[in-house]
């Protein structure tokens, strides 16, 4: 059964900060009209899609692109302009933890208050105080004013709330993204549980991993239009070749984010593989990487290096090119051949990574002479422990003497 | 025909058991609001508790300040309109005239005035999570109950002291209670509103209740008013509820009907207008808060 239904939904702002509404005063200044027009922002424009019960939806698009305003409509906490959306169930909506909390009120106190607030019953309420308390590791505390508790306490006590919240539609809002991993390893634990128990989920995040995970169908939304609809692999895919397109890998130095007009080679078809041989952007640390491409050459190239390098918030993690690997390279116009880069162990620390692939005409080229574009991707590496910090994971061993 | 017959039943299901919401964009009185109030009953207590015992938590007299509020205003005017400038008082002795005349209006300029503050003051809240939002205005005028009770308590032992007997009158006081409640709610949830398009309505609500508490006959009575300005008088919705609890618990002085009867018809075009306004802004609140 279909629980979520949109229909043609729709949201406009007005540029001047106010939503257009029909006043006495609007109904008569028809000739107004026009000049208010084009001071309209579509935050949404004619989006449709359809959420099966049980079905976890992921929603995925640059900033700016209407993820939390469609949120915000089916949560009914802004109305559409135009369209219409069915929702079967209570909604629980997550578009931020801790909402009403107050500092002055006990742990105890904003339990119930916050539990109301999200749509609980005092009776809902009273019956899983206990367990909410113990998810949150709060028992000591809880008597005490929030005012009085460290942020890391707050997120905990609000997420723990959200937790318990029983309802048949689960809206999130990048409400994964907070606390420490121990944390939120536990919140996407409690994620997985509620899916498995039939309830429709929608969730909006930037994270690919978390999303490619949990999700069983994605929408990618993209200046308030769907983009793209379909499994999370392929839609995640779409995604980040649009970002790269629109040079909007914000991690790579800025210089890569230039225009090459005429590129000689064209590099298409990426696949980044995991160790089990299936395509993914998420990699566990020291787990094995693959990236495969297909090169075209556009024109007779007598020299080419390709260049393969890793990059962190702007920090070159790894760089490597084929002069050093395969040895020199070159290519007769119109030929064709498959790129293979294997790393046997991702010793990188958890997070995201960008991969950055360009060819130069010789070892020693400056970048405006790159024979080809420059690809981005962003990939993201997980692990199952505490690696520490920094960027690179050396594999060790402790001992006190 | 059956086809028909199975779809309707199918669509009542999902409207009843499933609970299903058609968004889309609305028009006029929000009707679903209101009967959505039932569901969110525990939500409208909660915020009523929290807004009380935030308001007294941290101070050092606590709750007493509900109490003391009108017995200083009431000797305050007790000095001055009393034994200074010798306004009568029907009869009844000041003290109590004027402090049974400030009970039913600290109910509605209180609540008011709290009111008009409780959609911008929770801004934060309304932009996350949904409720029917008229609970906001709805809890904080329903508030003030639990200070009227106090102050209530406070008027019985003055009406001991002053040897003060009830007679049947008594029997109406719940609905000038009900009447000076419903008189909040409604200028409450108007001015909720209007503060939310209007920012320049917080500064006007001070100037706004001054004026009308002096144009109220609470600390004076009605009988200096030359006969020209009652008329102006009665359609104040306040002089009705105010006279006429007055009139219900002390047994004493004059009933005006007519101010009465302005009092209910205002009150209920002025709930009307408020819901018809509120409704309007709603639906913009999370975009413009």
């Amino acid at each position: 059964m279909k629980t979520i239904i949109v229909e043609n939904l729709s949201k406009c702002y007005r540029k001047g900060g106010y939503n257009p509404y029909q006043s006495l005063r609007d109904a008569f200044s028809g000739i107004l009209r026009k000049r208010r027009e084009e001071g309209i922002i579509w935050a949404l424009k004619d989006v449709s899609f359809e959420v099966e019960e049980g079905e976890v939806l992921g929603i995925i698009g640059p900033n700016g692109a209407g993820k939390t305003t469609l949120l915000k409509i089916l949560s009914r906490i802004t109305e559409p302009t135009s369209g219409r959306a069915i929702v079967r169930g209570r909604v629980g909506s997550l578009l931020e933890v801790g909402v009403g909390f107050h500092p002055e009120l006990t742990g105890r106190e904003n339990i119930y208050l916050n539990g109301a607030i999200l749509g609980m019953k005092k009776s809902e309420i009273d019956r899983k105080f206990d367990e909410i308390v113990e998810f949150a590791e709060l028992s000591e505390f809880i008597d005490t004013p929030i005012k009085y508790y460290s942020s890391g306490m707050r997120v905990r006590l609000a997420f723990s709330i959200s937790a318990y919240l029983d309802t048949d539609v689960v809206l999130v809002d990048e409400v994964l993204a907070v606390g420490d991993i121990a944390f939120q390893q536990k919140c996407g634990k409690k994620l997985r549980e509620v899916s498995s128990a039939g309830k429709t989920i929608i969730m909006v995040s930037h994270n690919m991993r978390v999303v490619e995970a949990l999700t069983n169908k994605c929408i990618y939304l993209k200046d308030g239009k769907i983009e793209k609809e379909g499994s999370p692999l392929e839609v995640i895919k779409h995604y980040q070749k649009d970002m790269m397109e629109r040079g909007l890998t914000k991690d790579l130095p800025v210089r890569f984010q230039t225009e090459i007009s005429q590129p000689s080679l064209i590099c298409e078809d990426f696949k980044f593989l995991n160790e089990e041989s299936v395509e993914t952007m998420s990699f566990e640390t020291n787990a094995s990487f693959t990236l495969t491409f297909n090169i075209v050459a556009l024109r007779d190239i007598p020299n080419a290096v390709i260049c393969f390098r890793i990059y962190k918030e702007g920090i070159l993690v790894s760089g490597n090119n084929s002069e050093h690997t395969i040895g020199k390279l070159s290519f007769r116009k119109n030929e064709k051949r498959r790129v293979k880069i294997k790393i046997k162990s991702l010793s990188l620390i958890p997070g995201i990574y960008t991969v950055l692939i360009f060819v130069l005409p010789s070892y020693f080229a400056s970048l405006e002479d790159s024979l080809s574009r420059f690809y981005a991707f962003n990939i993201n590496v997980y692990g199952s422990k505490n690696y520490g910090g920094g960027y690179v994971y050396l594999e060790q061993s402790w001992e006190i003497i | 025909m059956s086809r028909k017959i199975l779809t309707i039943l199918r669509n009542l299901y999902h409207i009843v058991v499933k609970r299903e919401i058609i968004i889309k964009p609305s028009r006029g009185i929000n009707w679903r609001a209101l009967k959505e109030i039932k569901h969110y009953k525990d939500l409208l207590f909660f915020f009523i508790w929290k807004e009380f015992k935030v308001r007294y938590k941290q101070t050092l007299l606590g709750v007493a300040w509900a109490i003391l509020r009108p017995v200083i205003q009431m000797l305050i005017f007790t000095l001055i309109f009393h034994k200074f400038a010798k306004i009568p008082s029907e009869g009844i002795p000041y003290p109590v005239y004027a402090y049974c005349g400030l009970l039913p209006w600290q109910l509605f300029s209180l609540g008011l005035g709290r009111a008009s503050e409780s959609v911008v003051g929770n801004a934060s809240i309304i932009t996350k999570v949904y409720f029917p939002r008229i609970i906001l205005p709805l809890s904080y005028t329903l508030g003030g109950l639990i200070d009227f009770g106090l102050q209530f308590f406070v008027l019985i032992i003055l009406m001991l002291i002053f040897g003060i007997k009830i007679g049947l009158s008594i029997l109406f006081i719940p609905f000038f209670i009900i009447l000076a409640l419903l008189s909040s709610l409604s200028v409450g949830i108007l001015f909720s509103a209007l503060n939310v398009k209007f920012r320049d309505i917080r500064h006007l609500m001070p100037f706004l209740t001054q004026v009308w508490f002096f144009a109220t006959p609470i600390v004076y009575s009605h009988e200096i008013i030359p006969e020209k300005f009652r008329l102006i008088m009665r359609i104040n919705p306040m002089t009705g509820v105010v006279e006429g609890f007055r009139w219900s618990l002390l047994n004493k002085g004059s009933v005006d009907f007519q101010a009465i009867l302005f009092s209910v018809i205002i009150v209920s075009f002025l709930i009307f207008a408020g819901l018809l306004y509120f409704s309007k802004v709603e639906r913009e609140f999370a975009d413009i808060v």
